[in-house]
């Protein structure tokens, strides 16, 4: 690809090329038994040109020289083609160079046979996806995507990056019915930049065992209450609470109006930066592209920008957003390197990358003696918000009532809903690193055309005070 | 070459191709060829103005390899130069015997039939013939939107080891977008087809326009609790692509995540008046699904509030031994068409009365599943009504809903008239499709936030 670049005759201010190759295999296990495999080699180009302020994109998966060079030559023509009906003068500040390389840090790599060694052990986790009592078993399920993406991205002003990623999902579940009422549990969906050594077999095991033993427990509970108590949230919803409630809402093209038609906008103004106190004191969010095991770390994003850690709330204070260096231009709000495309056929737009929250400093037994009357929830199974990201509303697989400062019933059904500030200024206790855990999303959905990006996020468990919780139902 | 002429020869050659990789099988294996291409032109806008240009020319096709009741696929992009597609698809299929010595048995196969071989490429001109950005944008410079425009042939087809072929090409367009008052209020539409009529489109934005003066009337602000409500058939499409995730698939019932589950039991029922069918006489998408099976023209899954059949791909079929009604893999809803009402559009809002005008939804999701019952919040144009006369736009509201409500005890009536609304996803690839709803009168519909 680089002797082709070299070759390229460009008529544009700047040019640049992405080189695109990911293989990915999605493999699904049910009832111990294969329930669907596929390996998906996505392999193509976007050739990118500044011309006269505007930047036009042409993407194609025929790698010959000819069809790049007819890519670029298209990209140009579309540019002036459309030239006066330009949004905004771009300049090749929007496009630093960039060189170097970055490769995931895994433990232990994948190859051609992986793929059995998974599918066999994710057969065996199901097996240990057990009900008792009257329960009815209705389905054991195991999933994983292993997901090798390489990049190589060349430009006109010397940039030469390449990037390998190797990013990866685990999904449990199950369901089961009791007296007509269907349950499920999961383990809420882990994902991050790992290995082969992640699907160890009995580590698998355990997972079944023990969302076995809550599907037992909620197939057997009462329906959540519906009142107003503290909520306490463990990581594999806390992570969704905040990309829903703080990540998108603090995406500049959201505030500058470009996803008003898809996605939505935001609840925040440019004037909030610096000034909104978004939340408690104890909440801390960054920018963060360093935990290596997290879904979103690299060097550079898609435009060249250096991806490095910082701060967007800090002391519960707004200090800047998730914006590229075209929305920071267009804005003037201070941002971060999150243009991220999809793939080689979509156009880099503002994403979050590795979204996360810093630490505090209580134990899991510290917040629940803290608790007069409050619930714990885990994992989510709903979700939505509307479309300045401020009314949200979740729901949860598991719930557990705390009273008196101990952890009683178990109750099925848990939702909760709220407002954004309202909601982080309830922020009472934070845990510390022992409740850390690193998730994300692989499909948090965007932009127009449509795209899914994969996003991180390291969170630890929390305690709300004064959450609307209800339960299920007609 | 024109456009069309370009098209032909891609068909050709997925056949051609096909066939090669065919000749790679032993006599125990067996092979469908899925074939998915565009050559899309999106123009992404705000403020009235070009975002971003982005031109997309993407073509792969996907291999679904059986043996040894193994069942298993691999997919990759094609550049119609043989030299280099052939070799890296007979890699491929060699990878396919080598995984299927190797994988846990399938939880079911579906062998590939023979049947009768179809091809469709509908030659129409879209928007090709037009300077897309000046016509849609010198209209809306009176105004702000945002949204973005999609042109170009999609085309899908299969291939099997039986020999069986199909291929369908559609040329459309869609610009789908928003208009924005002074206040932030804004107003929803889209104006779609397959050739561009500079009057149609006209026509199409000063209705937005007009719609948008009565988005400056002061904002209503209505307390959550129990609403007589108007959906108006945006937000009923956007109910409906819900209801696709999940609630008619025979596999999700099987597995415990059906929303329809108590309604396939007959623990619960929907309005007398709720009937929804599958009708590919839409012509949106084609009949065949990615396994080259052809769909009947018509399915009634509820008819006249009861369930009649759940959506059955032949996957299911084989593992639960019921009759498959050709649904595709994923068991979603493909043309889906609401049957309408006795409502007259005309007397909406005096049948209305007092109540919520909702002109749509968003980011809806299943907050109960086993109560089918459906969080989200209003969008774009919602009003307040009082005695059958609007009183300004609403500050947006969450409902929380069961479909056994709404679409059932509480659903008053449907519109007579249907809208039908183009699948507008772009997810990876540019989808093809839509589906036909009318608006729904509801007499109490559940708001909370």
């Amino acid at each position: 690809m680089r002797d082709i670049f070299k070759k390229l005759n460009v008529k544009a201010d700047w040019w640049g090329l992405r080189h695109i190759n990911q293989t990915q295999t999605s493999l699904s296990v049910r009832d111990e038994k294969l329930d669907g495999i596929n390996t998906g080699y996505d392999n193509g180009v976007m050739a990118e040109v500044l011309v006269n302020g505007q930047f036009s994109f042409v993407a194609t998966n025929d790698l010959s020289f000819d069809s790049i060079q007819r890519a670029f030559d298209q990209a140009t023509e579309q540019a002036l083609k459309n030239e006066k009906w330009n949004l905004y003068n771009f300049s090749m500040e929007q496009r630093p160079k960039a060189v170097g390389t970055y490769s995931s840090q895994v433990k232990t790599q994948f190859d051609k046979s992986s793929i059995y060694e998974i599918a066999d052990n994710l057969v065996n986790a199901t097996k240990f996806m057990t009900v008792s009592g009257d329960a009815q078993l209705m389905s054991r399920s195991a999933r994983t995507i292993v997901s090798d993406t390489e990049t190589l991205f060349l430009s006109s002003n010397g940039s030469d990056y390449h990037q390998k990623l190797t990013q990866c999902t685990l999904d449990l579940g199950m369901a089961a019915s009791l007296n007509g009422d269907n349950q499920t549990r999961s383990n809420g969906g882990q994902v991050g930049q790992f290995g082969l050594d992640y699907f160890n077999k009995d580590s698998l095991k355990q997972q079944s065992i023990e969302i076995s033993r809550e599907l037992n427990e909620i197939l057997n509970a009462e329906n959540c209450p519906s009142d107003t108590r503290d909520l306490m949230i463990t990581p594999d919803q806390m992570y969704l609470q905040v990309h829903e409630s703080i990540g998108h809402p603090l995406e500049l093209d959201r505030i500058l109006g470009d996803e008003r038609n898809y996605a939505g906008w935001s609840f925040l103004n440019k004037e909030d930066f610096g000034t909104l106190q978004y939340g408690s004191e104890l909440l801390n969010v960054t920018f963060d592209p360093t935990i290596t095991s997290e879904l979103a770390s690299y060097d550079f994003d898609d435009t060249g920008a250096k991806a490095e850690k910082k701060y967007l709330i800090k002391g519960g204070k707004l200090v800047a957003g998730i914006g590229s260096l075209e929305s920071q231009a267009r804005l003037g709000v201070d941002g971060v390197s999150c243009a991220r495309m999809q793939s080689w056929n979509r156009p880099p737009i503002d994403r979050m990358a590795n979204i996360n929250v810093e630490t505090g400093t209580s134990t899991m037994a510290d917040m629940i003696s803290a608790t007069e009357k409050g619930i714990l929830m885990k994992a989510n199974r709903s979700w939505s918000i509307d479309d300045y990201r401020d009314k949200f509303q979740f729901g949860c697989e598991y719930g557990q009532l705390i009273e008196n400062g101990k952890l009683t019933k178990v109750v099925k059904n848990p939702n909760y809903r709220g407002q954004c500030t309202p909601f982080w200024t309830n922020l009472k206790m934070l845990g510390d690193e022992s409740t850390m855990e690193v998730s994300g999303s692989f499909y948090c959905g965007k932009g127009e055309p449509n795209q899914v990006i994969r996003v991180g996020h390291a969170v630890p468990t929390a305690l709300f005070s004064n959450i609307e919780v209800f339960g299920g139902g007609k | 070459m024109s456009v069309f002429d370009k098209i032909k020869k891609q068909e050709k050659y997925f056949y051609s191709l096909s066939e090669k990789l065919v000749a790679a099988l032993a006599s125990d294996e067996h092979l469908t060829i899925s074939y998915s291409g565009e050559e899309t032109q999106f123009y992404r806008f705000n403020q009235s103005k070009l975002r971003q240009a982005t031109n997309v020319s993407q073509n792969a096709i996907g291999l679904t390899f059986i043996k040894n009741n193994r069942s298993l696929s691999k997919s990759m992009n094609i550049s119609f130069d043989e030299s280099v597609d052939l070799k890296l698809g007979l890699e491929l299929i060699a990878d396919c015997k080598q995984d299927a010595e190797n994988l846990p048995e399938s939880q079911s196969v579906v062998l590939p039939q023979a049947g009768t071989d179809s091809s469709q490429i509908i030659e129409t001109e879209a928007a090709s013939l037009i300077d897309v950005t000046t016509e849609v944008l010198a209209p809306l410079q009176d105004v702000d939107m945002a949204g973005i425009f999609v042109s170009g042939p999609v085309s899908e087809g299969v291939y099997n080891s039986k020999g069986l072929k199909h291929w369908f090409t559609s040329n459309t367009f869609y610009f789908d977008y928003s208009l924005y008052s002074a206040k932030q209020k804004a107003v929803k539409n889209c104006y779609a087809g397959s050739k561009w009529d500079s009057q149609k489109y006209l026509a199409n934005i000063e209705t937005s326009k007009q719609l948008l003066t009565k988005m400056d009337l002061p904002v209503v602000n209505v307390k959550p609790g129990a609403h007589r409500t108007y959906l108006a058939p945006g937000a009923v499409s956007e109910i409906l692509g819900t209801m696709s995730w999940g609630s008619l698939s025979m596999s999700a019932f099987k597995q415990g995540y059906c929303a329809f589950a108590k309604l396939k039991e007959g623990k619960e029922s929907l309005s007398p008046k709720f009937s929804l069918q599958e009708n590919f006489e839409l012509g949106l998408s084609p009949k065949f699904n990615e396994l080259g099976e052809v769909r009947a023209n018509k399915l009634n899954l509820i008819e006249n509030g009861e369930l009649k059949t759940l959506l059955v791909s032949s996957k299911s079929s084989a593992e639960f031994n019921v009759p498959s009604n050709q649904a595709n893999d994923y068991e979603m809803l493909g043309s889906p068409v609401i049957k309408p009402g006795n409502l007259s559009q005309e007397d909406v809002l005096k049948e209305l009365g007092t109540g919520l005008y909702l002109s749509n939804l968003h980011y809806l999701n299943w907050s109960d599943r086993m109560s089918a019952r459906i969080t989200g919040m209003t969008r774009f144009a919602c009003f307040w009504v009082e005695d059958g006369e609007i009183v300004g736009p609403i500050k947006d509201l969450r409902f929380d809903e069961s479909l056994y409500n709404c679409f059932g005890s509480e659903l008053n009536d449907f519109t007579k008239e249907s809208e039908i609304n183009p699948n507008t996803m772009t997810y990876d690839k540019r989808y093809i499709g839509g589906s036909s709803a009318p608006g729904a009168l509801i007499n109490k519909f559940n708001f909370t936030l």
